[in-house]
């Protein structure tokens, strides 16, 4: 099935709110200049997917959270190298290395961080390719309205972060001296353990194998608390050009996707302004859910985003009112 | 239910109605001539005899939106209408408010073919419709009569006649449809419609 086009004329969140409606499976491939993302349904449902295809984010956020270990990750990344239908995750739990326990917060952070993600996005190309597995898929979904929530309120937050840590570039220092004695939790002191002066905020963040969100929100706090200092780095181009080579490296070139825009021949270069422009998917931030009637002999499994039977007269007022004024 | 977690979270809610009919009767062309997105179509060139009356069909669905204010929105999904494809109906179907049979006034068969998705429609899903007669600006008793008793069709449900290049005339189709269900609710007596 051909299913591809414009993130101008189709916002993400209307993009999942097809997929899910019609509960498809399959991969839907993402690409903003260089970047190239991939989103990952089951019946309409999200099962995984990465902002960046050219690294192992899942894998690297289960690495940092400590659930696996060196025996373990490397027959993984044999496994994943030899079976492109299986991924590093899905081999770390299939080899029992990782319980569903443990697996359950992380893929979900890790959904919620892909689509913040890529609703950072000002523009870009979709192509759904119909049926294609989830090499990650290890059981875990999630609805696509709750991710998209979830992401916008992220999004809401992400002005008063980047105030306080402007960019991926920024380096972060810590106060050499505080109007008070400083309370920390242990999250926050990890973070702080990482700070050196000479660390960007983009290798904080890839060092912890979280999210922009998570590690950039905390940073922005200890900031604003009087904890750390921010400033802009020296010699950030310098830094963009080693990180440029390193991300060659790291490029392990998977599918590119069969439709929309041909990838060029172009290093990704992760960092980019925190605050990218982004035009709203509807006016004032809509986020839609589908409501309406449901058969209960005909539905043929639970679907979330279409089970709510509560139309009423004032709402079909608006409709008709909204239609009229078309 | 979606409606209650829709509040908590102060979010908006999007309501869906379903364009279906057989082919060729101008689905594809009703939802682009209304819808405010570029509707996503997902054509196909026609290989088999089919070609005489299209180039391309639709495959799977068409997809447009219109946004009625700030937190609610209606989403406009039309069927493929070939009948190879109507396993694509019930998933389309699942969960819509209601939807609109478009007929090709110009085509006998056209009835033809809508009598069986008809009947599968009102199997699949018993909610309120409208049937649209596209390239007809008027309907005459006598033809509006043959309809009925094609479609067997209840003295309640609208036929509309239409065209589908036409915004003002689909807005006619839309309205008539809502007004069904509006009328639904007023009925009942309840705050409720759905499950019809």
């Amino acid at each position: 099935m051909k299913l591809e086009g414009s993130l101008d004329a189709f916002s993400l969140p209307d993009v999942f709110a097809l997929l899910a409606m019609t509960k498809k499976t399959g991969g839907l491939y993402l690409q903003h200049e260089v970047a190239r993302g991939v989103v990952f349904f089951n019946d309409g449902a999200l099962t995984g997917g990465s902002s960046d295809v050219t690294r192992q984010v899942l894998a690297r956020r289960l690495v940092a959270a400590g659930h696996a270990d060196d025996d373990a990750l490397t027959a993984a990344v044999a496994t994943a190298k030899d079976n492109s239908a299986v991924g590093v995750v899905k081999a770390l739990r299939d080899a029992a290395a990782v319980d569903d326990a443990a697996l359950q917060p992380v893929v979900t952070e890790h959904l919620v961080d892909t689509v913040f993600d890529l609703l950072r996005w000002p523009d870009g190309t979709f192509a759904f390719q119909l049926d294609e597995a989830n090499p990650d898929d290890v059981g875990v979904t999630m609805s696509p309205e709750d991710a998209v929530t979830e992401a916008r309120r992220r999004l809401a937050d992400w002005a008063t972060v980047a105030e306080r840590v402007p960019s991926p570039a920024t380096v972060l220092s810590v106060a050499l001296s505080l109007a008070e004695d400083p309370t920390l939790t242990r999250d926050e002191w990890s973070l702080l353990a990482l700070v050196d002066g000479h660390r960007t905020v983009a290798e904080i963040v890839s060092l912890t194998g979280r999210g922009d969100y998570a590690v950039v929100s905390r940073l922005a706090d200890l900031v604003q608390r009087g904890l750390l200092r921010s400033g802009e780095a020296d010699g950030v181009d310098a830094m963009l050009r080693r990180q440029s080579a390193l991300a060659a490296l790291e490029d392990v070139s998977p599918p590119p996707p069969r439709a929309a825009v041909p990838v060029q021949g172009v290093t990704p270069e992760r960092p980019e302004p925190f605050l990218a422009p982004r035009r709203p998917a509807h006016p004032d931030g809509f986020q839609p859910s589908l409501v309406g009637a449901v058969d209960g002999a005909t539905a043929m499994a639970p679907q979330p985003l279409i089970t709510d039977p509560h139309i009423n007269r004032s709402m079909l007022l608006r409709l008709i009112a909204g239609v009229r004024g078309l | 239910m979606a409606s209650t977690r829709n509040r908590r979270r102060g979010t908006g809610t999007a309501v869906k109605i379903v364009v279906t009919g057989p082919f060729a009767a101008g689905k594809t062309t009703l939802i682009r001539t209304i819808s405010e997105i570029t509707v996503l179509s997902t054509e196909k060139d026609i290989s088999d005899s089919s070609r005489s009356r299209k180039a391309e069909t639709t495959v799977a669905m068409d997809f447009g939106r219109i946004t009625i204010d700030r937190d609610l929105v209606l989403y406009l999904f039309g069927t493929p209408g070939q009948d190879r494809f109507d396993f694509m109906w019930e998933i389309l179907g699942e969960g819509m408010l209601g939807y609109v049979l478009l007929v090709d006034a110009d085509r006998p068969d056209s009835v033809e073919e809508a009598v069986g998705i008809l009947a599968a429609f009102r199997k699949m899903a018993p909610v309120p419709y409208v049937v649209a007669l596209n390239r007809s600006s008027a309907l005459e008793p006598a033809d509006e009569e043959r309809l009925r008793t094609a479609l067997d069709l209840a003295a309640e449900v609208p036929i509309v006649p239409c065209d589908a290049t036409d915004r003002e005339s689909v807005k006619s189709v839309l309205l008539a449809l809502l007004y069904v269900l509006l009328e639904g609710t007023e009925a009942a007596g309840a705050d409720v419609v759905a499950q019809a």
